[in-house]
């Protein structure tokens, strides 16, 4: 192929991806700051009356605060967990090893709405629990296969022989770990936990069978208000939801440099190799 | 050396150490002691054992049976840091995310010193290993060499009562090995610790040694100095491990071997009785004059390897063949397959190999 045709192609491609990922936004935006009563591009005018309107509904404001709380909650517990979990077995072959490897990365590869029903089911049958902490378990097993690939891949390569040296030096099991294994494999940790937060925050599939009447997550909100009452307030939401993800990214990745994180340049291979 | 309390010759004294895997012995009752302040080698094949003999000194591993004195306390029950036995990784395991300084400071933080004593012997420390313009840098930033030192540094910070070194150049190439080990004998008489090193490596082995512990299969074939292990191997697996080519079977009667049409004079006082011998590689005189020896022959010439320094000749003498180093003298230098030459040892340089020995 001549390098130009290469190009055209290319450059097509490039396109093509830009307007099918990026121009529903656009379009999203646009409607949101419609002067219009109804679902359309501002013809009429622009107007934040739609935002206004937004900030008005306290069952937005009501269900933003609990897909926060349930973010972080969800991540906080899934950094743990994941990340001991990417420590064992990255470090260890023990029995079972396969099968934790397979249950931490089903979720990835399980329709979520099966999950979602699986756990009503279990939950229902055992009887205990409220909506909240239904969601709680439910998006731990959602975040969880994406702290412990981050972390296995800060792992690859790490030289296990540093904890031994620090125990060696005089260093508890804790310590070797807080001063020796974290400071390394920190990017990982992050980068998961940023995945855990937006992909919690923005869940629909397994959130919808899990809510109940007083507790809904923003996203299930929004999917519910749209079924029966279309507005341009929905595209208000929507780009909100938008902004803050992108704001949350955005902070992570001038913290820490996720960029880095994702582009592989993550765990410090032992240098003396 | 003056003389030596009993404590001292005993510094670090391990009685039958024992460890399985899976019902498998990786160390098999293995005892030795070493002197304060000699470097011991434990050489031997992968999987010998000598790894695993090692972190149990460290504390990494607890052994099934025996016990491990340091300086006459017994410390196979104590945690790793509590032993005085600091380590050398293989490859040092530096910690990449800290500068030299905050690598060798490390040890003297965990004892929570204070901050301007710490100070003050890292600085000390890195002044008498050369490493004072590196103490800002990261690992990754030093050559082997300068590796090597921080490695040591920041075990010999922590005053250990002997230092382990886990085959620490196996990854390294043959030139920069020869320079590490002569830079780790530098530190060593420096600080005058008693090390104890592993390596599969036999040229290593001799070259830093005061003594070598081989190892085989879990079990402690012979202990000695190199000179000792390599003139007079006491097992069949040392005979061939340390590079003995000319391993022979016969009868010995008042004194002489006998196997097929060769027999060769034995040291004063061998017993009589089927006898395993070998004939160091390195004794073996040759000459295309007379040479003079307790065992003489006349010798035909079967291969000629020029080494540089040496020649390996391998020969035939009364139809068995041997296999000799000898230096690459002028009168060797055209030395060719077919000659005839005169080749003698004498009986002192044989060394019977004991039936136990396998």
């Amino acid at each position: 192929m001549i390098p130009n045709a290469e190009r055209l192609i290319l450059g097509a491609w490039t396109a093509l991806i830009c307007v099918f990922m990026l121009g529903p936004l656009v379009v999203m935006f646009a409607i949101s700051v419609t002067a219009s009563g109804y679902i359309s591009l501002p013809y009429e005018g622009i107007s934040l009356r739609w935002y206004h309107d937004m900030l008005r509904q306290t069952v937005f404001i009501d269900a933003a605060i609990n897909s926060v709380v349930l973010a972080l909650q969800a991540t906080a517990i899934s950094v743990v967990l994941g990340t001991a979990t990417a420590i064992a077995v990255t470090r260890y072959r023990f029995p079972g090893r396969g099968i934790i490897l397979m249950l931490a990365g089903a979720p990835l590869f399980v329709p979520l709405v099966m999950t979602g029903l699986a756990i009503l089911i279990f939950f229902s049958a055992i009887g205990i629990g409220g909506p909240a902490e239904r969601l709680l378990v439910a998006h731990i097993c959602l975040t969880l296969p994406y702290i412990v690939r981050m972390v296995s891949v800060s792992l690859a390569g790490f030289d296990w022989n540093q904890e031994a040296a620090a125990l060696n030096l005089g260093a508890s099991r804790l310590r070797a770990f807080v001063e020796v294994t974290l400071p390394q494999i920190l990017p990982g940790v992050i980068a998961g936990a940023a995945f855990a937060f937006i992909i919690s925050f923005d869940d629909v599939g397994i959130s919808i069978f899990l809510t109940g009447a007083a507790y809904k997550t923003l996203p299930v909100e929004l999917y519910a208000f749209a079924a029966f009452d279309l507005t341009p307030m929905i595209a208000a939401v929507s780009v909100a939801m938008i902004l803050f993800s992108a704001a949350f990214v955005l902070l992570i990745e001038r913290l820490f440099g996720v960029q880095k994180v994702l582009a592989g340049e993550v765990g410090t291979k032992n240098p003396a190799a | 050396m003056t003389s030596l309390s009993a404590t001292d010759a005993q510094y670090l004294r391990l009685s039958g150490i024992t460890k399985h895997y899976g019902g498998i012995p990786v160390v098999n009752d293995v005892s030795f002691g070493v002197t304060r302040g000699e470097v011991l080698t434990i050489l031997g094949p992968s999987g010998c054992g000598k790894t695993t003999t090692l972190k149990m000194i460290a504390g990494f591993l607890a052994p099934d049976q025996g016990s491990i004195a340091i300086d006459d306390k017994r410390v196979d029950t104590l945690s790793s840091h509590q032993r005085g036995a600091a380590m050398v990784f293989q490859n040092y395991a530096l910690f990449p995310h800290m500068t030299v300084r905050r690598n060798v400071a490390f040890g003297l933080r965990m004892q929570k010193l204070p901050a301007a004593q710490i100070a003050r012997e890292v600085d000390e420390m890195l002044a008498r290993v050369r490493l004072d313009p590196y103490a800002e840098r990261y690992p990754k930033e030093l050559s082997g060499g300068q590796q090597q030192r921080v490695a040591l540094a920041r075990a010999l910070i922590i005053k250990p009562k002997i230092l382990l070194l886990d085959e620490p150049f196996s990854s390294l190439d043959a030139k920069l090995r020869k320079q590490l080990r002569v830079e780790f004998l530098e530190v060593h008489r420096a600080f005058g610790i008693t090390s104890i090193f592993v390596t599969h490596d036999l040229e290593e082995a001799f070259a830093i040694s005061d003594k070598v512990a081989v190892m085989n299969g879990g079990l402690l074939e012979q202990i000695g100095s190199p000179v000792e292990i390599f003139a007079r191997p006491r097992s069949r697996f040392v005979a061939d491990f340390v590079g003995h080519k000319n391993l022979i079977s016969g009868d010995v009667a008042n004194g002489v071997l006998t196997a097929g049409a060769l027999s060769m004079k034995m040291p004063a006082g061998t017993a009589n009785g089927p006898t395993q011998v070998t004939v160091p590689v390195h004794r073996v005189r040759i000459s295309r004059g007379p040479v003079s020896g307790d065992n003489a022959y006349a010798a035909a010439v079967s291969s000629v390897t020029f080494l540089g320094p040496a020649m390996q000749i391998g020969l035939e003498i009364a139809g068995t063949a041997f296999e000799v180093y000898s230096p690459s003298t002028a009168e060797l230098a055209d030395l060719a397959i077919g000659d005839r030459v005169n080749a003698a040892w004498d009986a002192g340089d044989v060394t019977a190999i004991p039936a136990s020995g396998k």
